[in-house]
């Protein structure tokens, strides 16, 4: 093994990462070309010469293909097309106006449940059965099972309405950032937490732990190194999902706490059937997606060397 | 000064668990000499492997061990003193090496951590490439960047006895060293242990349920069931005249490399459900010889000679 | 284990002296009989297969628990609204927005109508999506999977690359397309759930169809002709059916979530019907002021999938047959 088959199996990943995305791209476009009408017949309140004059001015009135193949390589110049509804607007801008923001939020959320979810799992599998494993699991079954937004409002309204703590519904950067990434960590810490857990009952109970123990080496570094190493594994390949739900799960969070940040204008253009930048924002956010299960796995090839042989 | 490696007296092992309390190791006693090879010998679930996990301290929380006496080296071993012996001075290697081996650690690393962890003087990596050599892993300086998952189960056994003679030892525990090898890979093993054990001088505890590896490599044997000791005595006294109906049981349930066509008798049964131990000897339901006495005591030690003892009350004269 | 060196005896004795042989009767060695050797039989009484899973999910509290939950809510739902005096779509602004009390359990929303039959009516279409998504992704799963895993070979390459695929987006997002092309409404949400959240369950079925398939009573089936049929549905499907259940147990509150969540971005069902999720997420502008009108329903949602997920832990562990101890 070397340098090269490292090398070799990343550029692999990257490449399925490519063709997925182009699967994805391809998909959505006709998606959003299947809904029946044009994007401007339901909106009544353009009259049917503006339509017309705007169908053209965007090129709905070319062959499906041509409007394919103009989309693609818009694509590949990294241009995502005018916003329908936002006049003077690119998907682009909005984009670059709002994600900064949900970026803030995501990625403070997914260093709290990362922080939180490994060590809670840990104690929870090294005092299995005693009270701090106890409460680790009900709070990790709670933060499982109670859905996000109900979560979101109840925190709302004791923290904000009832006792004042914080203020929402406007943003001031890191500093209104941390309740609602606190608010989106929840489940994926939840599910990390569970996830470390039974991943270190089960390496704990290996035989090359009891080889660790029987060269004579202290628990703590047959625990924080052996069995650890092999414990977060199943973490690693659980970032894909993890950011994934973080992404969705920014939609409702953001617009509970009145975060102006991208996820809050996806829902937005979704009750405005703002069709370009709904396709747009799909494929930027599976873009993301993609860029980070490629990351885990070339993470994972790192941590679990047996990965390269496949 | 005895040379006497190993005692353990009146050794107990429980296990706590969900169903009960589960007795593995019911007053096990035995000693090791220096140099010499003693067999343990029983089939799975007579507490073997219990017995050595025990007196090395590797049983975890689950097990509850106790015992009258354990000196190593004519000291007395504590749970805390164990620990620094563990690796340096007593060393084991177990049964399956494919799950033996951190799989994502590089066998160089898990070598070196040995002697690291037991204050080598020396060139540490010079002394792993030398074990490894020794153990026959060549070119060692290339294959200690290697992980786990590069090395066939001979290999990894391998390693795994380099691993266990790196500090140079004066008791390696041998806990089924080949059950999970080839035939061939087996012989190979066996080589290098005695090569090892010629050349060092350390002492051996075979565990195994193969009484041919236990006939070829042994000095003394004691033969375990349902937690107990059955019979003890040198390979020969064993072999030859054994006196307990399960050893007896067990030499007619082998071949024989004599050349000789006799009929293979199994022993019906299984082995006792440690959850509910019988009252008496453990081997009762399975005993052809079996009295009523049997299912309510637990028969004593008789002395055939200074090595050869058995349990069992069909010894004993009323 | 006496470790006496006393060898001089050539006759044997005991040489432990807390026995000593006065204590022994000569019937004590009498051969046992074949009644008495039975007698020390300990054999512990084998069980089949679901009733040893039955009777280990009883003694799982939580589980139990959350089954009792469901059957509770599941009889709410449907028999709840017909014994209630008012209707989930029935209108007083004599009582709008009023809080909990005895004529109004849960209170009121702001047309008035009665929030405890809303939120049983709520639960009907809650289950409702939540059973039927999960079914229909069950269907497909199993068959996808099934065909993949049993076929085996190119045909698996190319269809667990498919699985890839879908994988790599998060169902959320299809969901939400596929629910801005066929329009919003309540069985475009059992479709959408339905053909989005197949591929989990189809990877389940395949790995199992596969460690199935190379267990020895299948390869021994195949040794004595049995056809592929007969070894897909005798032996494979019956086999994989623990497996199967639990991972529908964890799908139905996935399909619950789901649709809370679609209400929540506004792609729910429609007015007056109204599940959890819209009830909960059109208290929200007003939670200020009527907090209860988003406790109530906010509260069944999570009571609920918490009580499918005690099930599934429960039922995970009753029918992996790897934990038996």
């Amino acid at each position: 093994m070397g340098g090269i088959n490292i090398s070799r199996y990343i550029l692999r990943r990257i490449l399925s990462g490519l063709i997925t995305l182009f699967v994805v791209i391809t998909i959505t476009f006709f998606m959003m070309r299947a809904i029946p009408g044009g994007p401007f017949t339901d909106a009544k309140a353009i009259p049917e010469f503006v339509a017309q004059k705007m169908s053209e001015r965007y090129g709905l009135n070319d062959p499906v293909y041509v409007q394919y193949m103009r989309y693609l390589s818009g694509i590949l110049r990294l241009d995502l097309g005018p916003s329908y509804r936002y006049e003077g607007m690119t998907v682009n801008e909005i984009i670059a106006d709002s994600f900064p923001v949900s970026c803030a939020v995501g990625g403070l959320a997914l260093l709290f449940s990362l922080m939180a979810g490994i060590p809670a799992g840990v104690i929870s599998a090294l005092k299995r059965g005693k009270w701090q494993d106890r409460l680790a699991m009900v709070l990790a079954t709670v933060g499982v099972t109670v859905p996000s937004f109900v979560v979101a409002s109840l925190l709302v309204y004791v923290l904000a309405m009832r006792l004042g703590w914080v203020n929402v519904g406007f943003w001031d950067g890191i500093s209104t950032a941390w309740l609602p990434a606190l608010t989106l960590a929840l489940y994926p810490a939840a599910f990390i937490s569970r996830l470390v857990r039974s991943g270190m009952l089960e390496v704990l109970g290996q035989d090359y732990i009891r080889t660790a123990y029987a060269k004579g080496l202290s628990e703590r570094r047959v625990i924080y190194l052996h069995a650890l190493k092999n414990a977060v594994i199943p973490v690693i390949t659980y970032l894909g999902p993890l950011t994934a739900g973080i992404l969705t799960g920014s939609f409702v969070i953001e617009q509970v706490y009145g975060v102006p940040g991208l996820g809050t204008f996806f829902v937005t253009s979704i009750s405005n059937r703002d069709y370009t930048t709904i396709m747009g924002v799909t494929i930027f956010y599976s873009a993301i997606l993609v860029a980070f299960n490629t990351a885990a796995d070339i993470c994972l090839s790192f941590a679990d060397p047996r990965i390269k042989l496949r | 000064m005895t040379d006497e490696i190993l005692r353990v007296e009146n050794l107990h092992t429980t296990f706590t668990t969900s169903a009960g309390e589960v007795k593995a190791v019911d007053g096990v006693s035995f000693t090791v000499r220096r140099g010499e090879v003693l067999g343990i010998a029983g089939e799975s679930g007579s507490g073997k492997s219990a017995t050595m996990l025990s007196v090395m301290g590797l049983l975890g929380e689950a097990g509850n061990v106790s015992y009258d006496r354990l000196d190593f080296m004519g000291e007395n071993l504590t749970p805390e003193s164990v620990k620094a012996m563990r690796g340096d001075k007593i060393a084991m290697i177990f049964q399956d090496p494919m799950t033996s081996l951190n799989p994502v650690l590089s066998v160089g690393y898990q070598l070196e951590e040995s002697l690291r962890r037991h204050n080598w003087q020396g060139n540490i990596r010079e002394r792993v490439a030398e074990m490894m050599t020794k153990v026959g892993i060549v070119p060692a300086e290339e294959r200690m960047r290697q992980y786990p998952y590069e090395f066939s189960g001979g290999q990894r056994q391998r390693l795994m006895i380099a691993m266990s003679i790196l500090c140079g030892p004066e008791l390696l525990i041998a806990d089924e060293p080949t059950t999970a090898l080839d035939v061939t890979v087996q012989a190979q093993i066996l080589g290098l242990l005695r090569e090892i054990r010629h050349s060092s001088g350390m002492s051996m505890i075979l565990i195994t349920h193969d009484l041919g590896v236990i006939a070829g490599e042994a000095d003394r044997v004691i033969v375990m069931y349902g937690g107990r000791v059955m019979e003890e005595g040198t390979v020969l006294e064993i072999f030859k005249s054994p006196a307990h109906p399960y050893t007896r049981g067990l030499l007619r349930s082998v071949p024989k490399a004599d050349g000789s066509r006799e009929r293979l008798i199994p022993i019906d049964g299984q082995s006792p459900d440690l959850l509910n131990p019988p009252e008496g000897c453990p081997f009762v339901k399975r005993c052809n010889d079996a009295m009523r006495i049997c299912l309510h005591r637990k028969p004593d030690a008789m002395t055939l000679s200074e090595t050869h003892r058995y349990s069992c009350w069909k010894g004993v004269n009323v | 284990m006496n470790m006496s060196k006393d060898t001089s005896t050539p006759q044997n004795t005991p040489a432990n002296k807390a026995t000593s042989p006065s204590t022994y009767t000569p019937e004590d060695f009498l051969p046992l009989t074949p009644e008495e050797r039975e007698s020390s039989e300990t054999l512990r009484p084998s069980k089949t297969y679901w009733a040893d899973a039955w009777s280990r999910l009883r003694n799982d509290r939580a589980a139990m628990l959350g089954l009792c939950v469901i059957l509770a809510v599941i009889l709410l739902a449907v028999f709840g609204p017909v014994f209630s005096r008012y209707e989930y779509d029935g209108m007083d602004f004599s009582v709008s927005n009023d809080p909990p009390s005895l004529t109004h359990w849960f209170g009121c929303d702001m047309f008035g109508r009665d929030l405890f039959v809303r939120v049983m009516y709520g639960a009907r279409i809650s289950l409702a999506v939540g059973f039927l998504a999960s079914i229909i992704s069950l269907i497909i799963g199993v068959v996808y999977g099934g065909i993949s895993g049993f076929i085996g070979g190119k045909l698996d390459n190319v269809m667990m690359s498919v699985v890839d695929v879908i994988y790599s987006v998060p169902a959320m997002i299809y969901v939400i397309l596929l629910m801005v092309v066929i329009g919003p409404g309540l069985s475009s949400i059992f479709i959408t759930l339905g053909i989005s959240y197949w591929a989990p369950m189809a990877r389940m079925v395949r790995a199992e169809v596969m460690r199935l398939k190379s267990e020895e009573f299948v390869t021994a089936a195949r040794v004595l002709g049995a056809s592929s049929a007969r070894i897909l549905f005798r032996h494979i499907i019956p086999n994989a059916m623990g497996a199967v259940i639990v991972t529908l147990t964890f799908s139905v509150p996935g399909a619950i979530f789901t649709e809370a969540f679609l209400s929540f971005v506004g792609l729910g069902v429609s007015a007056p019907m109204a599940s959890w999720g819209v009830l909960s997420s059109d208290a929200v502008p007003a939670m200020a002021i009527y907090p209860w009108q988003l406790f109530f329903p906010a509260g069944a949602i999570s009571i609920t999938i918490l009580a499918f997920n005690f099930l599934g832990d429960g039922l995970r562990d009753a029918l992996d047959p790897k934990l038996r101890r």
